[in-house]
Formats: structure tokens, C-alpha cells, sequence
């Protein structure tokens, strides 16, 4: 834990992973949505 | 059993997610997330948090949808007839019982715990509690609200029962309008609207302004901060390792009984692997980026980092009803924010409550031919009357002893029972045919080893973990007063009980009948 702010790695580790939460959303709901 | 009654199934894909993801996002998402990272070092917690959800949380999920999807097809609606067809052993239906008394044991408090969220929005939006500016003064009125202190805002537990009581008539209407239009109708307006709330939330987080207390590092960079600056010396540290492992159960509803229940309502050659996945998805959204973004931040910005490590400590409730209803009176339309708030928790507990009900509403359903309308007035009825030792002991830690044993050493005890018995006794090779037979995305083989190995092995740890750490020390009540004893002893006996009665269930339904006689299997 820091006291710094957000620093680039953390910036980093959250843009990471709400890229990749977004993506899975967007990829699970596009193949739902096409075999309906 | 040999005649089945027509069962229902879910009317969409999309339905099915939304209910799902309705089932696994509640109140752990928003307030038990954000406390556990907190406590947990914020960006030490995020790693094993991730890797537990790779290696434990997305593959139980799997293999929960599984044994749900093949009881259904079975007429199984519940854990011991789906235990039954994995393991030709009276024994199975017997450990499958667990799998009712989980989420019926969860449901008689977590009910009580949505109720709040819907009395605290209606206390936001007409300024009740404004006036109590510090975290004591809400600590009071919340205490009063509960009926464990005394304070000029509540004279009894008159408001509690009222909330509590319109929240358990809505879960009997809903569940009493079954698969499609109660559980699927609910989810398809609830998803949106859970999302709607927290996506207006997450946007006046992010553009809160440091507040005018000179702190010049109280701010809502720092805030996230706290939870994403990677630490990876937590790597090395079991407790938190536990604790992510611990998060990744409650948040998906593992172990519950609850996603096996909900499975069952699927097409027998309807796609698994690709639905958990959406679910999963739904669910980090909700937790991670919606979760991750509101109290810590918000609380960073008001309290400054070390007050928020000490909200914190003091638990989910300390951070949802006690702190962040002092930062609403501090922002301009603080009513409407905080009763956004508030019900955005009540609109995510209340698609979770009913999915930890409908497992009993099955059982009866299924098991005994109870009507629907019958049943959800019996689960309605029962839930009232077993809550009330939760709501009127409430200071003696009646809920926390429940809490406990079902919500945390329950659920790891139920995933580690099921997956053994769905890779190791079942066979790991009918297991992997059931969970990717009509899959629509192709899962990586590795998953074929993580399911048989290294999930167990990660439930295994865990469990002996917390047996050594804290289990042995609960179930002696190490530390608990003398006077609060005979509550934490009445929590047991309650539990005891409704297992004994869901046992005598199991044994009444299945006296005298062969395992062999189950094979009579209904596809679609």
C-alpha cells in the first residue's frame, strides 16, 4: 500500500484490468447475442 | 423417481446470464469487496484476488453450471438429487443436503441485510440521519436502527421490522411467479438498473473534489491508489492469499447451492461454458471496476488513508452504513446520492436473496410436488420466523456466529464436497463432456487439469488453513463473553436443526429407492 497517489504501475494494473473485464464483457455478450 | 413434472427453463440467453449474474452480484460486490481489500493492503490484495479467480472462482463456476444443468435434466432441482446421479451412494444425497441448508441458513440473515439497504434509502432521501455528521453519531443511529443502542431516532425495532417485512413479501411475490416471470423478469430490469445506479455513482467518485480539510493527499487518486499501486510482497503472505480466495467464493455465490439451483432451469445441450464466463464478467464489472471505484475512494477523499485502513477494520457495515452516509451530507443533493447508494445495494441483494431461496423452493417443488405459490409462501414464512433470533440478538452476535459457519466455512466445505465428487468420483472425463457439451467458446484443455487438480488442491489449503487459524477457536468460542454464549450456542442449534429437518427430507423422499432408479433422464 502507498501513500503516493496512483503511480504509473498502478495506473498500469487498473487500466489492465478493467480493459480486460470490459473486453470478456463485450466478447461474451457479442457471441451471445449472434446464436440467440 | 420415474414421473417428472414439467420443469421450467430459462426463456433467454440473455435472461439466463442476467439471472445468474443477478444471483452472484449483491452486497458482497460493493461493501464486502472494497472492506476486504482495504484490510488487505488495497494493491496487495489484487493479485491473488485475480489469480483465485483464474484458478478456483471461473472453474467451480463451470462446474457448478454442470452439476446444475445435469440435475435438471435429471428433475433435480437441488444438490441432493444432483449429488444422487454423480455418486450411486445414499450417502451423496445425504452431503448434498448441505447444499440446501446453505443457502437457506444465508438467506434468514441476508434478508435482514438488503432490508437495511432499503430502509437507509429511504432514510437518505428524506434526510433522517442528516445531522449525525461524524462516523459515531451514524454508528449510533445505526445501532438504534437495529435495536442495539439507544438513541432519539428509533424508539424500538419498529422501522427494522417494517423494511424487513416489505423486503420478505417481495421475495415471496417474486419467487412466487417462478423461473421466467419472477428470477428472469427481475434480473432483465434489475442488471440494467444496478448498472445504471452504479455507473452514475462511479462518475460523481471520480469527479469528487478534495474536500477543504488542508489535506492536500486526501484525494480520489489516492484513493485508488490504495487499491491498484501492485504490491507484490503480498505474494508471500497466506492471509492474504485467504482472504482473495475467501472474496472470490462470495462474490460468485460458490458453494451457496444457489448457481446449481439456477442451472437447473437449462436446456440439457445449451451452452455452459460461454455463460459463466458472461457471468463472470457481469460480476467483475460490478465488483471491480463499479465496487473498486465507489467507498474506498469516496472514504479516501473524506477520512484521508489512515481513517479509511481504520473504517476499514471495523468491518462492511462500519463502511457502507456508518462513513459513506457522513461523506453524503457533505456533497451538494446529498440525499439523492445517498439514496442511490442505498439502493443500488438493495436492487444487487435483493436478485441475490432470492436465488439463496429458490434452492428451498425447489427442493419442495421438486422433491414433495409442493405448489409454487405454496412453496414461496412457506420459504416466505419460514424466513420471517427463523430471522428472529437474527434480529432480536443481534448485540449477542447471533448473526455472526450464523455468518460464520455457513457463509465462510460452509461455502468452502460445499465447493471442496462437490468438486470432488464431479472430477474424482463422477470422472473427470464425463465431468469435462459435461461442461463443454453445446459450449460456444472452446475451452483450453489446461482447464481439464486445473479442474481436477489444482482446484481441489487450492479448496484443500484453504480449508485447512482456516481450521487451524480460526475454526477451532470459533467453535470454542475463544474470547466470546460469557453472557453472549447461549446465543452463539441457539445460532448452532438452528443451523443443527434445519439440517437435521432437510436430512429428514432427503430420507422421506428417497426411503427404500434404489441409486439405479434415477437414470431416467428427460433431455430436450
Amino acid at each position: 500500500m502507498t501513500d503516493g497517489g496512483l503511480t504509473f504501475g498502478g495506473a498500469l494494473f487498473m487500466g489492465a484490468s478493467w480493459t480486460a473485464i470490459v473486453v470478456l464483457l463485450v466478447f461474451c455478450f457479442a457471441r451471445i447475442r449472434g446464436r440467440r | 423417481m420415474t414421473t417428472q413434472r414439467q420443469r421450467e427453463i430459462w426463456n433467454t440467453k440473455v435472461g439466463l446470464v442476467f439471472a445468474l449474474a443477478g444471483n452472484a452480484v449483491g452486497l458482497g460486490n460493493l461493501l464486502r469487496f472494497p472492506t476486504q481489500a482495504a484490510q488487505n493492503g488495497g494493491g496487495a490484495f489484487m493479485i491473488p484476488y485475480f489469480v483465485a479467480l483464474i484458478l478456483m472462482g471461473i472453474p467451480l463456476m463451470w462446474v457448478e453450471l454442470a452439476i446444475g444443468r445435469r440435475g435438471g435434466v435429471h428433475g433435480y432441482g437441488t444438490t441432493p438429487g444432483m449429488f444422487g446421479t454423480l455418486w450411486k451412494h445414499p450417502a451423496a444425497r445425504y452431503l448434498g443436503a448441505f447444499g440446501v441448508l446453505i443457502p437457506t441458513g444465508l438467506v434468514l440473515y441476508y434478508t435482514y441485510i438488503v432490508s437495511w439497504c432499503l430502509g437507509f434509502s429511504v432514510f437518505s432521501a428524506a434526510g433522517t440521519y442528516f445531522g449525525e455528521v461524524t462516523r459515531e453519531g451514524m454508528g449510533t443511529f445505526l445501532g438504534g436502527y437495529l435495536g442495539t443502542d439507544r438513541n432519539p431516532h428509533f424508539s424500538g425495532l419498529g422501522a427494522a421490522y417494517f423494511f424487513f417485512v416489505v423486503t420478505v413479501v417481495l421475495n415471496v411475490w417474486i419467487l412466487s411467479r417462478g423461473v421466467v416471470r419472477g428470477l428472469e423478469l427481475l434480473a432483465k430490469v434489475a442488471m440494467p438498473v444496478l448498472m445504471a445506479l452504479g455507473l452514475v455513482l462511479v462518475a460523481r467518485v471520480l469527479t469528487l473534489e478534495p474536500m477543504a480539510h488542508g489535506q492536500s493527499d486526501w484525494t480520489v487518486a489516492n484513493g485508488l491508489g490504495f487499491i491498484w499501486n501492485p504490491d507484490l510482497s503480498s505474494l508471500a503472505s497466506a492471509k492474504v492469499w485467504l482472504a482473495a480466495a475467501g472474496q472470490v467464493f462470495f462474490t460468485l455465490s460458490l458453494g451457496f447451492g444457489a448457481i446449481q439451483t439456477y442451472a437447473s432451469y437449462i436446456r440439457a445441450k445449451q451452452d455452459l461454458a460461454l455463460t459463466g464466463l458472461a457471468t463472470t464478467a457481469i460480476n467483475e464489472t460490478v465488483e471491480v471496476i463499479i465496487g473498486g471505484t465507489l467507498a474506498i475512494p469516496a472514504a479516501v477523499v473524506f477520512f484521508g488513508l489512515a481513517g479509511t485502513r481504520e473504517i476499514a477494520e471495523g468491518g462492511a457495515f462500519s463502511l457502507g452504513f456508518m462513513s459513506l452516509p457522513v461523506v453524503f451530507q457533505q456533497l451538494p443533493a446529498g440525499e439523492f446520492f445517498g439514496c442511490l447508494w442505498f439502493l443500488l445495494l438493495f436492487v444487487a441483494g435483493i436478485t441475490s436473496s432470492v436465488a439463496m431461496s429458490q434452492p428451498m423452493m425447489a427442493f419442495l417443488q421438486d422433491e414433495f410436488e409442493v405448489s409454487r405459490r405454496k412453496a414461496a409462501v412457506l420459504v416466505g414464512v419460514g424466513m420471517f420466523v427463523l430471522s428472529q433470533p437474527v434480529l432480536l440478538f443481534m448485540k449477542q452476535g447471533f448473526l455472526d456466529e450464523l455468518d460464520y459457519w455457513i457463509g465462510t466455512f460452509g461455502l468452502v466445505v460445499m465447493a471442496l464436497v462437490e468438486i470432488v465428487l464431479f472430477a474424482w468420483v463422477f470422472g473427470m472425463d464425463r465431468a469435462w463432456e459435461e461442461i463443454t457439451r453445446g459450449a460456444q467458446v472452446k475451452l483450453p484443455r489446461l482447464y481439464y487439469y486445473v479442474i481436477k487438480y489444482v482446484t481441489p488442491a487450492f479448496l484443500l489449503v484453504i480449508l485447512v488453513v482456516w481450521g487451524y487459524q480460526d475454526a477451532f477457536g470459533v467453535l470454542v468460542m475463544d474470547g466470546v463473553p460469557e453472557a453472549f454464549r447461549p446465543y452463539k450456542w441457539g445460532a448452532r442449534v438452528l443451523l443443527l436443526g434445519l439440517l437435521a429437518a432437510i436430512m429428514f427430507g432427503v430420507y422421506r423422499r428417497w426411503r427404500g429407492q434404489p441409486m439405479e432408479a434415477e437414470e431416467h433422464v428427460h433431455a430436450d
